[in-house]
C-alpha cells in the first residue's frame, strides 16, 4: 500500500467519524434534557415589518419573534424564556399575531419589563406566563390611538394637486377632512380594537373584565402601582425574571443563554429598508427624490389605529 | 485514472504540486464532479443546520434539501469560475484546458472536507471555538494555495500570473454582476 493510499484511507475514516460526532451533537442538542433559560430581548415599536438601517435592524416584528421562539422552541435544553420587553407599543394586528405565539408557545415565558412596555408592549406581555416590573417601570397605557394626517397642507406647499377617483362611499375616508360620519365609523373601529385589549388583558391576567375597563383609560401606571392593580406578578429585574422562569419550568441552577435577533441577509443589507441601495439613491437623486417617495407611500398609505 | 481515487486524494493532500497536474493531464470529470459534490455534502452537514438557516434569515427547509441546494450552488460556481479563470487564464497566455482546470480546481477543494473533524473541535467545551475558526482560516488558506496551483499546472503559467487570475477574475465578475444587479433594481425602482 503506497503512502498516498494509507493518508487518503485515514482522511476518509477521519470524515466519517467527525459526521457521526457532529450529527449525534445536533441529535442530542435536539432531543437531550437540559436546563437552560434563554433571553429574548424585544425592543421598539411594534410594527408589522422591520424598520431601521441596515445593521441594526429596529422594532419588534411578529417574523422576528417567530423566529427567535422557534429556535427556542426547537432546542430541547431550554426549560423557559425570559422576554425582556421594552416597547412603547405600536400595530394592533401585529401585537395580536406575537401575542398569540407568546400564548400558544410551549414552554414557560416570563415577561420582563424595562424602562417601558406600554400599551402593544404590555398587550404582548398579558399573554405570558408572568410578568415583572422594575418598581420605576412605566407600563398600562391599555387604550387604542387612532390618528388621522390631514396632508393637504404639506400636498400645497410642495405644489401637488389631488384627483381621486372611487367606487364605494367611504372608500376616500383619509383623503378628504373627516365627516362626523366617518368620524363615526372611525370611533367604532377604535372601541372594538380597545375591547379587544380589555379582553385580552382580563383573560390573559385573570381579572375580571370589569376591573380592566376602570383601567383601561390609557391611563400610564408605574411598576409598583401595576403590581397592585394586578397588572404584574412581581417586582424586579433580569435576574428575578430568570429565577421565576427556572421555578416555574424546574430548573435547578440554570445555564443562561441570549438569543439574537437573526443576522441581516445579504439582499437586506444591499435592498432592504435603509439598504446600501437606498442609500447610493439619496446621494445620486437627492433628499427632495426620497421625501417625494415617502408622500406617495403616505397617501398610498391608510392611518390605522394603534396600541 | 491511473492510480485510483484513494491515492489520489491521498496525493492531493500530501503531494499536491505532481497530483493536480497529472489530475490536470487527465481530467477525470467523474470523479471531479463526485469530489465536489462529497466535499459539498460533508461540509453542509458538518456546519449547517436547520437553525442556524432560520437565523440566516433563510426558509425552514428539511436538511437534504439544504444539502441539495448547497451541492447545486457548489457545483454551478465552480463551473462559472472555472470559466471565468479560464477566459482569464486565455487572455494572459496560457495554454490549457477548461477540463482540465475544472477537474483541477474541484480537487483543489479537497481540504473542504475537514470541515468536519473541525465542526467536532468546535463542540469541545472553551478552546472549541478557537481551534475550530483557526482551523477553518487554515483550510481556507489550504484550498486557496491548491487553487492557485491548479492554475498553474492547467496554463503551466507562472505562480504570479496564477495569483493574479485567482484573485482578481471573480473580483471583475463580482463588480460586473453587482453592477449589473445595481442598474437593474435602481431602474425598477
Amino acid at each position: 500500500m503506497t503512502k498516498n493510499k494509507i493518508i487518503g484511507i485515514i482522511v476518509a475514516v477521519l470524515i466519517v467519524l467527525s459526521l457521526v460526532v457532529v450529527v449525534w451533537a445536533d441529535v442530542e442538542r435536539a432531543f437531550i434534557p437540559g436546563n437552560r433559560i434563554a433571553v429574548v430581548s424585544l425592543t421598539g415599536p411594534i410594527m408589522g415589518s422591520s424598520g431601521g438601517g441596515i445593521l441594526a435592524p429596529a422594532g419588534i416584528t411578529p417574523d422576528l419573534v417567530r423566529r427567535l421562539l422557534e429556535q427556542a422552541e426547537r432546542d430541547g435544553s431550554i426549560k423557559a424564556v425570559v422576554l425582556r420587553i421594552e416597547s412603547p407599543g405600536g400595530a394592533i394586528a401585529a401585537s395580536q399575531e406575537i401575542g398569540d405565539m407568546i400564548r400558544d408557545f410551549e414552554k414557560y415565558i416570563v415577561v420582563s419589563m424595562g424602562d417601558m412596555a406600554t400599551s402593544g408592549g404590555y398587550y404582548i406581555s398579558a399573554h405570558a406566563d408572568m410578568i415583572i416590573a422594575q418598581p420605576g417601570t412605566i407600563t398600562g397605557s391599555i387604550g387604542v390611538i387612532f390618528q388621522h394626517l390631514n396632508v393637504d397642507g404639506l400636498l400645497e406647499k410642495l405644489g401637488i394637486e389631488r384627483e381621486t377617483i372611487t367606487g364605494g362611499e367611504h372608500k376616500d375616508m383619509f383623503v378628504t377632512p373627516l365627516t362626523a360620519e366617518r368620524r363615526d365609523i372611525l370611533q367604532q373601529i377604535t372601541d372594538e380594537a380597545h375591547d379587544q385589549f380589555m379582553r385580552t388583558v382580563a383573560g390573559g391576567r385573570d381579572l375580571p373584565l370589569s376591573e380592566v375597563r376602570e383601567l383601561a383609560t390609557g391611563e400610564l401606571f408605574i411598576g409598583t402601582q401595576a403590581l397592585d392593580l394586578g397588572l404584574v406578578d412581581l417586582l424586579g429585574g433580569r435576574q428575578v425574571a430568570i429565577d421565576a422562569a427556572a421555578e416555574l419550568a424546574g430548573v435547578q441552577d440554570p445555564v443562561v443563554i441570549e438569543l439574537a435577533p437573526p443576522v441581516p441577509s445579504i439582499w437586506d443589507l444591499f435592498l432592504g429598508g435603509g439598504g446600501i441601495l437606498e442609500i447610493v439613491r439619496a446621494r445620486l437623486l437627492g433628499e427632495e427624490f426620497i421625501m417625494l417617495r415617502e408622500v406617495r407611500e403616505l397617501l398610498n398609505t391608510y392611518s390605522l389605529p394603534r396600541f | 485514472m491511473g492510480k485510483g481515487i484513494i491515492e489520489t486524494l491521498g496525493g492531493v493532500l500530501a503531494r499536491p504540486i505532481s497530483t493536480i497536474r497529472s489530475i490536470c493531464e487527465q481530467r477525470p470529470i467523474g470523479w471531479a464532479i463526485i469530489v465536489v459534490l462529497v466535499v459539498s455534502v460533508v461540509s453542509t452537514v458538518a456546519w449547517i443546520d436547520p437553525g442556524m438557516l432560520e437565523e440566516l434569515g433563510l426558509p425552514d427547509i428539511s436538511m437534504p434539501a439544504i444539502v441539495a441546494l448547497f451541492s447545486i450552488i457548489n457545483m454551478v460556481t465552480l463551473l462559472v469560475l472555472t470559466a471565468v479563470y479560464h477566459l482569464a487564464a486565455s487572455v494572459l497566455g496560457g495554454r490549457g484546458t477548461y477540463g482540465g482546470l475544472f477537474c483541477g480546481s474541484a480537487f483543489a477543494g479537497l481540504p473542504g472536507i475537514f470541515a468536519a473533524p473541525l465542526a467536532a473541535i468546535g463542540l469541545l467545551p472553551i478552546v472549541g471555538g478557537l481551534l475550530s475558526g483557526l482551523g477553518t482560516f487554515g483550510i481556507g488558506l489550504w484550498a486557496l494555495v491548491l487553487g492557485i496551483l491548479a492554475i498553474r499546472e492547467n496554463y503551466l503559467i507562472s505562480t504570479g500570473r496564477a495569483i493574479l487570475i485567482y484573485l482578481f477574475a471573480p473580483v471583475v465578475l463580482f463588480v460586473v454582476v453587482f453592477l449589473v444587479m445595481f442598474l437593474m433594481f435602481f431602474l425598477v425602482n
